[in-house]
């Protein structure tokens, strides 16, 4: 090679290895702070859902102008978790995130002392009691501000109920009778998302929060998360044996397992079938596919007498400050204001759902949640504590996806949920 | 050291140096650490990337990690041998083998078809080649959504389709019926990677001797019979290389198979790769680590008795 030449390969590979390290001192160099703090937000609200932020960042923003709330919509599939996991680790870490299934996966954060002990904030005492029973489940330590609960229930479609006389159901034979009724007049008696699956996990956790051997807080939880006791010798298998049932008598359509959630909601609102068995989370949805359906929502009638209505609340927007925050004390402000009645009256209303502080009257509630909500607030239960590890039902939600499908049997489901539990 | 001499291209004499029996190019010494000094940022991204992350994954899969906590235990082959028992991970492991069996021979037929009509000069033809490789340039992530489109039970392209006369046949459950949903799948993996079998068999039949076919045409062999007993055993190497990359894609496929049904109905074509992310997001990171090393050894095996047997072959023809 020629001298000249070989003096030019070598200037090129100078420049190339400057401008190489220049960009990684830029990727890696701290930003010099300026201006007011910035909360890093980050959720896994996706479509509607995320309606429920813009009204309460502007209000915080407006009363702490010195803080400004940046939020970051995540898609709440099983990445969720693993990037949340690999920000905090990287540096990178949100100020705020949203627990994905709440208490559920909250178990998986606290185990690995990711989270801030949020047990010495003001607005833990004036929680719901659902919600403060969360915390005895956590050990008495709160680590998380419940926003707001949704409400699982069965939406019906009001029209369809009286065109075909139908009664609000309060027993399951009743229950069982509406879907007869309805599938006999060639409307499809139950819309469910089956492609996704969780949409059947809901149905079944809303049995679970009924069913009486499987009350949260009580010793089955425990004796179930705790491995002691097996979930083949527990009320999960009649809940099962009842989707078997279900299943079997057609309550849901041919094609389920095609449909997705979204699809699910687009067909109810219009009127394709009678009734929905889902959350107050998923009203946003409804009314986006169809701001004027006529429905409105009455408790599943799973395993109560008739005029002993229970309802069956998740816990809804779960948010924690991870303990590698840079602004732990303006997140601190941050849920204070949220917990903070008229904020937690305008998230619940935005959300779609009922609030998480006590005495907190929620304005111009839609229609279709003004019959549940007195059951809400007088006689509800927790069904995210019914004794499901997140491996558990993540192998519920398969089950039941292979009784719908016709490929699985109740025994070999609980074999597996059972295995769960000792590996 | 002794020299060697050479001439260089105006005829001089050149005296090169011998070390060892290899004849020493002082340009070519200097060449090659520039090119190792070039190389070296990308073989750095790659071992941190890729290398490290494998060896560690290793690791995890004999320890009860579960992704999150600071601590762990070894737990030796205990996740391996739960692995072996778990029905999940079974049927995940039958579902994988089911796609790869049934994907890869068609794969290859429909791409070699391809690739023999639409081989040879012709604007007409290297468009259509560019159309049906498109595909591999869009993620499997955006194909699946796609697929949505076409499969989807109420409202999807076939279920319009099955109002067309004599296509009713087309309004199936496609996604939510377990005997349909790993066609759809496999349908749509077709449409991605067929355009990428057909690239190689072009090339592979590219650069065939013309001679070998003006021969047999002389000979008196129709199409068919130059297809046989010429094309095929020509092609032998452009097989093995599609046979083992679409066996090896068939082993690790996700994207596709997580956004169009996401394993479902039930678990009816849940993949081994969608198992171990599943699994990894559940806290369960060690089992997921001891499955996707199972899965790795498992594939390495098969690759390893494909090229055995496809490489005799290329040699016999």
């Amino acid at each position: 090679m020629q001298p000249r030449n070989a003096l030019i390969l070598k200037a090129a590979a100078v420049a190339v290895a400057a401008a190489m390290a220049t960009g990684l001192a830029a990727c890696s160099s701290t930003p010099t702070k300026t201006g007011p703090t910035t909360l890093t937000l980050v959720t896994y609200n996706a479509g509607a859902d995320q309606k429920r932020w813009p009204d309460l960042v502007k209000a915080f923003e407006a009363a702490n102008p010195s803080i400004k709330v940046q939020v970051q919509n995540l898609t709440g599939d099983n990445n969720y978790n693993s990037i949340i996991t690999s920000r905090i680790a990287g540096g990178n870490s949100p100020d705020l995130f949203d627990i994905l299934n709440g208490p559920s996966s909250e178990g998986l954060f606290t185990n690995a002392h990711l989270l801030t002990d949020l047990s010495g904030q003001s607005w833990v005492k004036t929680e719901i009691p659902a919600i403060q029973q969360v915390a005895k489940s956590a050990g008495g330590k709160t680590y998380q501000l419940v926003a707001n609960v949704d409400a699982a229930g069965v939406y019906y479609n009001v029209d369809l109920f009286k065109k075909y006389n139908v009664a609000v159901p309060k027993t399951w034979a009743e229950f069982t009778a509406a879907i007869q009724t309805f599938k006999s007049a060639g409307v499809s008696p139950l819309e469910v998302g089956g492609k996704d699956g969780w949409p059947f996990v809901v149905q079944a956790l809303q049995m679970g929060a009924a069913s009486a051997s499987l009350k949260p807080g009580g010793s089955n939880e425990i004796a179930l998360t705790s491995g002691k006791q097996k979930y083949s010798a527990s009320g999960w298998k009649s809940i099962l044996q009842t989707f078997t049932s279900l299943v079997g008598s057609g309550a849901y359509s041919s094609d389920v397992l095609g449909v997705t959630d979204a699809t699910a909601a687009s067909n109810f609102a219009n009127d394709k079938a009678a009734m929905m068995i889902h959350g107050t989370f998923e009203l946003q949805s409804i009314r986006t596919a169809n701001a004027s359906a006529n429905i409105s929502m009455f408790p599943l009638p799973y395993a109560q007498s008739s005029g002993n209505a229970v309802a069956s609340i998740s816990m809804g927007t779960t948010l924690a400050i991870p303990k590698a925050s840079k602004h732990v004390a303006a997140a601190e402000r941050f849920l204070a204001f949220l917990a903070s009645k008229s904020a937690n009256a305008q998230f619940a209303l935005d959300a779609g759902s009922f609030p998480g502080q006590q005495g907190v009257v929620v304005a111009k509630l839609d229609q279709a949640l003004t019959a549940i909500a007195p059951v809400v607030e007088h006689n509800s239960v927790n069904y995210g504590d019914t004794g499901l590890t997140p491996t558990a039902q993540a192998a519920l939600q398969t089950g039941i996806g292979q009784i719908v499908a016709g490929t699985g049997n109740t025994g070999a489901i609980l074999a597996t949920m059972d295995q769960t539990q000792t590996h | 050291m002794t020299t060697q001499i050479e001439l260089d291209h105006s005829g001089a004499e050149i005296r090169m140096p011998r070390r060892g029996g290899r004849i020493i190019h002082p340009e070519g010494a200097r060449s090659n650490r520039t090119r190792i000094f070039f190389t070296i940022p990308a073989l750095v991204l790659f071992t941190t990337v890729v290398i490290v992350p494998v060896f560690l994954n290793f690791f995890y899969a004999g320890t009860d990690w579960d992704g999150f906590a600071p601590s762990f235990r070894f737990v030796g082959l205990s996740n391996f041998v739960h692995a072996a028992s778990d029905p999940q991970a079974l049927q995940a492991l039958r579902n994988t083998l089911i796609f790869t069996a049934v994907n890869a021979p068609i794969q290859i037929i429909v791409g070699l078809a391809l690739a023999l009509s639409l081989q040879g000069r012709g604007r007409i033809r290297s468009f259509l080649r560019v159309v049906i490789v498109m595909p591999i340039a869009i993620s499997g992530v955006i194909l699946g959504f796609i697929g949505d489109l076409i499969f989807e039970p109420q409202s999807g392209l076939l279920d319009g389709a099955s109002h067309i006369p004599l296509f009713g046949w087309l309004a199936q459950n496609w996604l939510g019926e377990p005997s349909l949903a790993m066609s759809a799948v496999i349908a749509m993996n077709l449409w991605q990677w067929s355009g990428f079998t057909m690239l190689i068999f072009v090339a592979g039949l590219a650069s065939l001797p013309s001679d070998l076919f003006e021969a047999a045409k002389i000979d008196g062999a129709g199409a068919w019979q130059r297809f046989r007993y010429v094309t095929w055993p020509m092609l032998a190497p452009a097989v093995t290389i599609n046979v083992v990359l679409t066996v090896i894609g068939g082993m690790k496929v996700f994207d596709i198979i997580y956004v169009l049904t996401r394993g479902g109905p039930g678990n009816s074509t849940e993949s081994i790769v969608q198992l171990v992310t599943q699994n990894g997001s559940l806290g369960e990171f060690g089992y997921s680590a001891s499955i996707s090393l199972a899965l790795t050894l498992i594939t390495l095996a098969i690759s390893l008795l494909l090229l055995g047997a496809l490489r005799r072959r290329e040699v016999s023809a």
